[in-house]
C-alpha cells in the first residue's frame, strides 16, 4: 500500500490548489516543498526588518481564488484578505517631464488620456467595451476547462460558443489590436509592456495579450502582509482539510514502472510512495529531469524538448530610508511598441542587456508594496521591488559576475526615468538573478513564467495537467495550461485537483 | 482512432491553420507569422506531452 494518495512536488500555489482539493476529496495528500518557504515565486522574504516580495507583485483575476475556496467549502476572506491597489499604474518618463497614473476605473482611465489625447481616450472607452465582455467570459470558461485534446476544446466551444469570437485575438498581434485602437506614441507605449509578460515582444505576441489588461480595470489587489499570504492561506486551508506540507524536501526522481508513477525520490535517497504524484514545478523539470528519456516515448520526449521556456525576470529588492516620490503600486517608464521589438531582436536573443547610446539601461517594472502595507519595511522605510527582462545567458558575462553591476545599471535607470535622488536612500539592495531564480525556484533558464505563451504553447499544446505518457502523473503551475501569472496558476491547480478527483474517485 | 490517423488529423488543421495566418496577414508583420509558421512542425509533437 502506498505511502500517500497523492504527493505534490513544489508549494507553489498550482499545487498547493491541486493538492487542497484533493484532500477535500478524502484522499490523504502530502505537499514536499524543497525550500524552507510556501509560494515559489508568489512569496516574501525577510532582510533587515524589510519584507520583500520574491516575483509576483500583484493579483488580478480573484475570480481564481473565489473559485478554489468555494470548491473546498470554504471562506476566501478568512484565508486570503485582499486589499484593492489604486491605480492601476503610473507611467512616467522624467526626462520628458511626463507622468500619468491609469485608475481602475475604465471612464477615469479615458479621461486621463484624453487629456494628451482626446482622440484615443474616446478609443480606449470602445476599446473596453468591446474587449471586456470577451476576456471576462475567455478567463471564466477557458481558465478552468481542462484541454487535454481537439475533444475538450469542442466540449467547450459547445459549452461556450461565444469562445469563438476570441480566436481572432490569437491569430493577430498585440501591436495590430492596440494599433488599430490608438494612435498617440504615449498610449501606445503604455501599452506595450503587457505584451512580454507572455514573454514575447508587442509584433511577436498574440492579440489576447493586448486585451488581458483590460482584466486589472476590474480590480487589482494585495494581500497584507506580502505575496507569501496567498498561498500559505492556500496551505492553511489544506492543512486545516487534514493534509500535510514538508519543508526542505527536495524531490530529484519521480517513480516510475511501466509508464506509471508510483511515487517520488527525495535527494537524501528517501522514497516516498504514492497513487498518484503531481509535478508542481516546470513541466520541462519534470519529464526531462526527474522522470528521464528512458520512461518516454521518443514523440513526448521530442516534443517537451522543443518547447521554449519563458522570458527570465531578474528580481532587483531595495529598501529605502524614505517615502518614495511614486503614486501607484506599479510604476514603469514608457516603452514605445518599436523599442520592445527592437529589444527582443537586437538584444534579448543575442544575449546582451539594452542600451541606450552605448549606456545600459534596464526596463522593468517597479513595485512599491509598502505603500499598501506599511508593516513590510521598519518605521518610515520602505521596500521597492523592480521585475526586469533579461536573456539568461550573457554573451561574454556570466549573471553571478554580473549581478551587482545589474543593481547599480537598474538604479540608475530608474533614476533616470522615475526616482530622481533614489540611490541617496537605498540602505539595503539585493537581486536575484535568472540563475539565482533557476537555483532558488528550480525554474529551468529562470523562465519564472514557465513556458512561453504563444498559440505554439496553448492549450493541448502546451504540458497537460493529467499526463499523457505517464499514468497517475499529473501536473500543475506555470507551464501546464492555462499558463503562468498567479491567477491562471491557481486556475490550473483547479484543473489539476478537478481531475486528480474525477480520475480516482 | 490510431495515433498515427491522430497525427495525420493534427497535422492537417494546422496546415489549414497556416493556410489562414498566411492569407490574412500582411506581408509587412512577417515576425509572428515566421515564429508560428517555424513552431508548427514541433506542434504534433507537443500535443502529446
Amino acid at each position: 500500500m502506498a505511502d500517500y494518495d497523492v504527493v505534490v512536488i513544489g508549494g507553489g500555489v498550482g499545487g498547493l490548489s491541486a493538492a487542497a482539493l484533493c484532500q477535500k476529496a478524502g484522499m490523504k495528500t502530502l505537499v514536499l516543498e524543497q525550500s524552507d518557504r510556501i509560494g515559489g515565486c508568489c512569496s516574501t522574504f525577510e532582510v533587515e526588518g524589510f519584507h520583500f516580495d520574491v516575483g509576483a507583485s500583484v493579483v488580478e483575476v480573484t475570480s481564481a481564488f473565489e473559485e478554489l475556496f468555494k470548491r473546498l467549502g470554504l471562506p476566501r476572506e478568512k484565508y486570503i484578505p485582499l486589499v484593492q491597489v489604486d491605480p492601476i499604474y503610473e507611467y512616467r518618463d522624467n526626462t520628458r517631464g511626463i507622468s500619468f497614473a491609469y485608475p481602475t476605473s475604465v471612464e477615469e482611465t479615458a479621461e486621463v488620456i484624453s487629456r494628451f489625447s482626446p482622440e484615443d481616450g474616446k478609443a480606449f472607452e470602445k476599446f473596453a467595451k468591446d474587449f471586456t465582455p470577451k476576456i471576462i467570459g475567455l478567463v471564466n470558461n477557458f481558465f478552468y476547462a481542462p484541454c487535454q485534446g481537439f475533444l475538450d476544446i469542442i466540449k467547450l466551444v459547445i459549452k461556450y460558443p461565444k469562445i469563438l469570437e476570441a480566436l481572432p485575438m490569437f491569430v493577430t498581434t498585440h501591436q495590430k489590436i492596440v494599433a488599430k485602437y490608438f494612435k498617440n506614441d504615449d498610449v501606445l507605449a503604455s501599452m506595450a509592456f503587457q505584451s512580454f509578460y507572455a514573454g514575447l515582444p508587442p509584433d511577436m505576441c498574440a492579440g489576447l495579450y493586448a486585451v488581458v489588461g483590460l482584466l486589472e480595470h476590474e480590480g487589482i489587489f494585495y494581500p497584507p502582509g506580502g505575496m507569501i499570504k496567498i498561498p500559505q492561506g492556500i496551505q492553511r486551508a489544506f492543512e486545516d482539510l487534514g493534509g500535510e506540507t514538508q519543508f526542505g524536501k527536495r524531490v530529484v526522481r519521480i517513480l516510475v514502472e511501466n509508464r506509471k508513477a508510483y511515487g517520488v525520490e527525495l535527494w537524501d535517497g528517501t522514497q516516498i510512495t504514492a497513487e498518484v504524484v503531481v509535478g508542481a514545478i516546470n513541466a520541462k523539470k519534470v519529464y526531462m529531469d526527474m522522470i528521464g528519456r528512458e520512461h518516454l516515448p521518443w514523440h513526448v520526449w521530442r516534443g517537451i524538448s522543443s518547447m521554449i521556456l519563458s522570458m527570465p525576470c531578474p528580481m532587483i529588492y531595495l529598501g529605502v530610508d524614505y517615502e518614495p516620490p511614486l503614486v501607484a503600486h506599479h510604476t514603469l517608464t514608457l516603452t514605445p511598441p518599436q523599442l520592445m521589438n527592437d529589444y527582443w531582436s537586437d538584444y534579448y536573443l543575442k544575449g546582451k542587456l539594452y542600451e541606450v547610446d552605448g549606456a545600459p539601461e534596464i526596463m522593468g517594472l517597479v513595485s512599491w508594496a509598502s505603500k499598501v502595507d506599511p508593516s513590510l519595511a521598519p518605521k518610515g522605510k520602505h521596500v521597492l521591488t523592480h521585475m526586469g527582462l533579461a536573456p539568461y545567458n550573457l554573451v561574454g558575462d556570466d549573471w553571478d559576475r554580473h549581478k551587482q553591476r545589474y543593481v547599480q545599471e537598474a538604479i540608475a535607470t530608474i533614476e533616470k526615468y522615475l526616482i530622481p535622488d533614489l540611490s541617496d536612500h537605498v540602505v539595503y539592495q539585493d537581486m536575484a538573478t535568472p540563475k539565482d531564480l533557476e537555483r532558488m525556484l528550480l525554474h529551468p533558464g529562470g523562465a519564472v513564467y514557465g513556458i512561453q505563451t504563444d498559440i505554439s504553447h496553448m492549450a493541448m499544446f502546451r504540458p497537460s495537467n493529467r499526463s499523457k505518457s505517464i499514468k497517475n502523473l499529473y501536473l500543475a503551475g506555470a507551464s501546464t495550461h492555462p499558463g503562468g501569472g498567479v491567477p491562471a496558476v491557481v486556475a490550473g491547480g483547479i484543473i489539476t485537483g478537478g481531475l486528480i478527483v474525477k480520475d480516482k474517485s | 482512432m490510431k495515433k498515427k490517423t491522430k497525427i495525420i488529423a493534427a497535422m492537417a488543421l494546422l496546415g489549414g491553420f497556416a493556410a489562414y495566418l498566411y492569407a490574412t496577414t500582411e506581408p509587412s508583420d512577417w515576425r509572428y507569422p515566421k515564429l508560428i509558421i517555424t513552431q508548427l512542425p514541433k506542434m504534433p509533437f507537443r500535443y502529446f506531452v
